[in-house]
């Protein structure tokens, strides 16, 4: 149905984004294609839309629909085809929705003359099809509904080409499940191709048929999912499957070497809450409530749980920028100020944070090491040599290159400038590393490589570290203890090894069952597959 | 809905009751600076001959003697009244000093502030449509130019050109006496183009970015991927974004309007708001001074009101709670 034929895109300077490409989607089948960031996995999905982002030009090749090559299709034909027989989902479903229409205008627009009402589209999302969401604008829905509105508006013409560029980063479980009951749906009714890029692997062995992997533009391996993912060929897709967290696998046990005798950092009864919106229509967000743990020297304690579970408030509580309603934060066995600005000069060093977006914390006009040199001056109150030599030190402590330190924050990628905001964060020797969700936006490799760093620095500094993530099979991979959220509450805190045999809290066996595990998804799916043989054969 | 038309409601007293505010704080600081004026109104009036107890009498008659503060409190009660007082030249009433050119000057600015509106918003469609073409770059060096040509020079070169060498349009702008602006209106073509040119140019330049800043945002671009007609995608996904920076631009004109006006009116010989200020300055008659000031700063403060209120009612999320 779909046929992509030796497509190359170019970037500025000529960059190769896709250098030959070529994929074929069959009605009824999921491909997927995976591979780490800036493989061109976004720039296949959009091409197959007839679609080449600004900045980028194809050379040379085709994308033919039916037949047709879309590249050189007039205007109103391939407007018609988008319309009629493709749907596109960004990695942020969210982001489509246009702020300043209402939910019903948003969807209806999409409609075709074969397709549900608005009525029923809502029902398929699982919304209320009554007017209090119809007749809502998308910032007064929940993030969770607004990505079900988006998933209606793009189902809205029963395509008959799904294109899902990583659907599931940004969804939670609920979410993602009816997503994937949704595209078998219009796989099983209309007979839809679906292209699913995604890095996440579980989810790629459970909807795809065929996978291909990507690597600088370039497909390094392709074939059946469960070929691939069982058993690579290539090596980066070897590197590529074996760096994916899976929390099926046992860890070697985890013991920190820490003493037991007195913790680093005592958090005890912290409540926190803050306030969204304004007037009227402000209301009170209790992000944390009575939450009380304990951190020893040189262990590592991740905190898991949803979106809006107070993870991040927690970190924000412990460096002193959001004074909690009560409760209080001990270092060494001493009361600090919930505000930072009380704070002395070592208190402030000895919990450091490393936040979620790199980039955004680094000075856009200044090069990343004079932002770790800034670090070092106020933290430590060296200038000079005594500076630049210590800066030497905490490059090769976290092994970026010297040259790329002197470069501006978006001249890096995504791994270096987080490599880069763990040395800021060690610059000012502390005793606790707070890492919020900080390989959220890297791909697995990547992410993989952070996390070994991490526990090399640990060994080396019997630093303690608070990882806050939403990613518990990554969590499994290297956390001594575990501590899981929900609405603000710790409903569960212990060993991670007794933690993943044994869940106390509902909460934690739902997110236990949502981790995803890509030995497990391919067992299940090697039995289904083998049961329809032996159904067949019968 | 209710809570949004509440909320919306919420929004305008409050707007309302800030603006009382400023003009408040304008009318302060337009007492102080005319009362900070180097020169002795008195004197001024009197000429460098007059003796020192006509002088005193003049200041007692003006009130010249009160404290500060006294004046500016009477001053301040009587033209929330309506009273805007007398001048200290003629004893004429201000309200009918500056009655006609207020009207004169009322027409110009609204005549160039639709020129400029209409001027901007086409150069900014026909440039922000396609970044890049050739369109868009002619319009974006065409408009960088005109901006940086001040106003006085393009007013020179038209009467010079257009009103002296050609004979076209009158290069001198007198309002008849039985008459306004509009009963002769080629007198107002040249005034408008002076200031079209510059405030249009400026005007375009911004409105494109704005437009241009819409055009990047992911549902934009969502809405044209969903194959929608690019009618559609303009006038439902895109410009509804860009009306809040849009209508901000357009209040900006207004300032610049009662800025320029001053410049152009005299340039013309155009008797408005502008060419009364500069004469009064140069005579020190402070009541009608703190009027025309007045006036001037009340005509911005509302436009911003107003395109603050637009921008607000224009955007959902900012119109009805979460």
């Amino acid at each position: 149905m779909i046929e992509v034929n030796d497509l190359e895109v170019r970037g500025s300077l000529n960059a190769q984004i896709l250098d030959g490409v070529s994929v074929s989607l069959e009605p009824g089948k999921t491909l997927a294609a995976v591979g780490g960031s800036g493989a061109g996995k976004t720039t296949l999905g959009l091409a197959l839309l007839g679609f080449v982002r600004p900045g980028m030009r194809r050379v040379d090749g085709e994308v033919r629909f039916d037949g047709r090559d879309m590249f050189e299709l007039p205007e109103s034909e391939l407007r018609r085809l988008r319309r009629e027989s493709i749907a596109y989902l960004p990695q942020n479903p969210a982001s489509t929705l246009t702020p300043t229409m209402r939910v019903e205008a948003l969807i209806e627009e999409r409609r075709l003359g074969r397709s549900q009402d608005t009525e029923k589209l809502l029902e398929l999302v699982q919304l209320p099809s009554d007017s209090s969401v119809r007749r809502r604008f998308p910032h007064q829905l929940s993030i969770g509904q607004q990505q079900r509105v988006a998933m209606a508006r793009a189902i809205a013409n029963e395509p008959r080409l799904l294109i899902l560029d990583e659907p599931t980063s940004s969804i939670d479980p609920t979410t993602q499940r009816l997503m994937l009951s949704l595209v078998e749906r219009l796989r099983d009714e209309r007979g839809a191709a679906t292209l699913l890029i995604s890095h996440d692997l579980a989810s790629v062995a459970r909807m795809a048929d065929d996978v291909v992997v990507l690597s600088h533009g370039e497909i390094v391996e392709r074939g059946s999912a469960l070929r691939v993912l069982h058993s690579p060929v290539d090596s980066y897709s070897k590197a590529l499957i074996s760096a994916s967290p899976d929390i099926a696998v046992d860890q070697p046990s985890l013991a920190p070497d820490a003493d037991e005798s007195a913790p680093v950092l005592e958090v005890r009864g912290v409540s926190a809450e803050f306030n969204l919106g304004r007037g009227r229509g402000r209301r009170t967000i209790r992000a944390a409530q009575d939450v009380s743990f304990d951190l020893a020297a040189g262990e590592t304690l991740a905190l898991i749980g949803r979106s809006g579970s107070g993870k991040s408030t927690i970190a924000r509580v412990l460096v002193g920028l959001h004074p909690p309603g009560a409760g209080e934060v001990l270092l060494n066995g001493l009361k600090v100020s919930p505000h930072l600005r009380r704070r002395d000069r070592n208190q402030r060093a000895a919990i450091q944070l490393v936040p979620q977006n790199p980039e955004e914390s680094f000075n856009p006009r200044r090069s990343v090491g004079d932002g770790i040199l800034r670090s070092i001056r106020q933290a430590r109150g060296l200038s000079g040599s005594a500076a630049t030599d210590r800066l030497a030190l905490l490059l090769a402590q976290v092994q970026l290159d010297p040259a790329l330190a002197r470069r501006r924050p978006h001249e890096l990628s995504g791994g270096e400038q987080q490599r880069a905001a763990i040395a800021r964060a060690l610059a000012a020797e502390p005793q606790v590393l707070i890492c919020d969700e900080i390989t959220t936006a890297l791909d697995t490799i990547v992410q993989g490589q952070i996390v070994d760093l991490l526990q090399q620095i640990q060994r080396d500094t019997r630093i303690s570290m608070l990882f806050i993530t939403h990613d518990l099979a990554l969590a499994h991979e290297f956390a001594h203890r575990v501590g899981v959220l929900n609405g603000g509450k710790l409903v569960e805190i212990g060993p991670m090894s007794e933690f993943v045999r044994n869940p106390q809290a509902a909460e934690s066996q739902e997110l236990l069952d949502a981790a995803p595990s890509l030995s497990r998804t391919l067992a299940a799916r090697r039995q289904a597959t083998g049961e329809t043989r032996a159904i067949a054969a019968s | 809905m209710t809570a949004g038309l509440h909320d919306a409601a919420q929004y305008v007293i409050w707007r309302i009751v800030s603006l009382v505010a400023t003009l408040l704080a304008v009318s302060l600081i337009l007492f102080a600076a005319v009362e900070w004026l180097p020169g002795d109104p008195a004197q001024q009036i009197l000429g460098m001959n007059a003796t020192p107890e006509r002088l005193d009498i003049l200041r007692e008659q003006l009130n010249l003697n009160d404290p500060v503060p006294e004046r500016y409190g009477r001053w301040l009660w009587s033209t929330l009244q309506g009273d805007l007082g007398e001048s200290v030249r003629t004893n004429q009433s201000v309200r009918a000093i500056i009655g006609r050119p207020a009207l004169n000057t009322a027409m110009l600015a609204v005549t160039a502030f639709a020129a400029i509106a209409a001027a901007a918003l086409l150069l900014a469609a026909l440039g922000g449509r396609r970044d890049g073409s050739r369109t868009s770059t002619v319009i974006s060096v065409t408009t960088l130019s005109a901006v940086s040509v001040p106003e006085f020079i393009i007013a020179g070169i038209l009467i010079s050109i257009v009103g002296l060498e050609l004979g076209w349009l009158p290069a001198v702008s007198l309002v008849p006496s039985d008459g306004t602006p509009f009963s002769r209106p080629e007198i107002l073509v040249l005034p408008v183009i002076s200031l079209a040119i510059v405030g249009g140019a400026y005007g375009a330049r911004l409105i494109r970015a704005a437009v241009a800043d819409a055009a990047r945002m992911p549902h934009v671009q969502a809405a044209r991927l969903a194959g929608l007609a690019e009618s559609r995608v303009l006038l439902r996904h895109l410009l509804p974004s860009a009306i809040p920076p849009t209508v901000q631009v357009l209040a900006f004109m207004v300032p610049f309007l009662v800025g320029g006006a001053v410049v152009v009116e005299r340039i013309f010989a155009f008797p408005g708001l502008g060419s009364q200020l500069v004469d009064r300055i140069a005579l020190r008659d402070a009541p009608v001074i703190e009027a025309i000031g007045l006036i001037q700063a009340a005509s911005v403060i509302v436009a911003f009101q107003i395109a603050d209120m637009i921008g607000f009612l224009a955007s959902p999320n900012r119109r009805t709670a979460q």
